[in-house]
């Protein structure tokens, strides 16, 4: 791989087919939306956002990639890494979250809190407060 | 507005994952920040491919933690972006994984492949035209 070209991660979030609303990720995270490819119905089947900077997707589902509704849960949890955990967890939880985890301080050196969002999939909001916990944490598992 | 910083953090929930930390080392040389096990032989690791960090887990159903082997299916695929997608996902075959489209030029301005790992998890493996 070539080392000078920095790769990144561009998720792609599968949702069931139908929906229109998906303001929910504005709303919570600020994200912003680049573009959003409509089903003929007006219905998403692929969206795109950013948040600083950084992009990820919708994507209507497919038979390989159910949405969570289908399939039952989730197969990847998203770190979404903020200044003010407490006040990103309020807001996606009054934009339509549903509270999976309460925000608290853990041992291992991060504040994280968990949410679910309207279309199933699990966010953790976390900030790392205190590398040498991280580290001590590490070192002594 | 909170401002929230760049970063997304994905875990990836698996079977097997001290096998699974070793495939995507072969896969897409990624490196092990920390690897954590279990007295069960369960990990949590913290794995970067140059630069971007992701974290592998053991699944944890009673935290609704699924693999893609338990669920039949993955509900997140990963979009890699890479300089070289042809090699990148030819190492990863090489590693195991296998292909469900081959690398090519896609009219919405990506060269693009699809592979699915050993695990479950969907990557695909991409460069902007």
């Amino acid at each position: 791989m070539d080392m000078e070209f920095k790769p990144t991660f561009v998720p792609v979030l599968s949702v069931s087919s139908g929906i229109t609303d998906i303001e929910f990720y504005k709303n919570a995270f600020g994200a912003e939306q680049l573009w959003r490819i409509n089903n003929p119905d007006g219905t998403v089947h692929v969206a795109a956002f950013l948040i600083n900077g950084v992009q990820f997707r919708l994507h209507e589902e497919g038979s390989r990639t159910p949405s969570p509704t289908k399939a039952g849960g989730t197969t990847v949890t998203i770190a979404l890494v903020v200044d003010d955990v407490h006040a990103v967890v309020e807001r996606a939880i009054t934009a339509g979250a549903v509270l999976v985890s309460p925000v608290q301080d853990y041992e291992y050196g991060y504040r994280q809190g968990e949410i679910r969002d309207p279309f199933g999939h699990c966010w953790t909001i976390e900030k790392l407060l205190n590398p040498e916990a991280l580290a001590n944490f590490v070192r002594n598992a | 507005m909170e401002k929230p910083g760049a970063a997304f953090l994905p875990t990836l929930s698996v079977r097997r994952g001290a096998a699974a930390v070793e495939f995507y080392k072969k896969a897409f040389n990624a490196e092990v920040l920390f690897c954590l096990t279990d007295p069960d032989g369960g990990v949590v690791a913290e794995l970067s491919i140059h630069g971007v960090r992701f974290l592998v887990a053991d699944e944890a159903p009673e935290y609704e933690n699924f693999s893609p082997e338990t669920l039949g299916g993955s509900t997140v695929r990963m979009g890699l972006v890479v300089s070289d997608p042809d090699l990148v996902a030819k190492q990863a075959v090489a590693a195991g994984a296998e292909e469900i489209y081959p690398v090519a030029d896609q009219d919405y301005g990506y060269r693009l492949g699809r592979i699915k790992d050993p695990f479950g998890h969907h990557w695909e493996i991409c460069r902007k035209l």
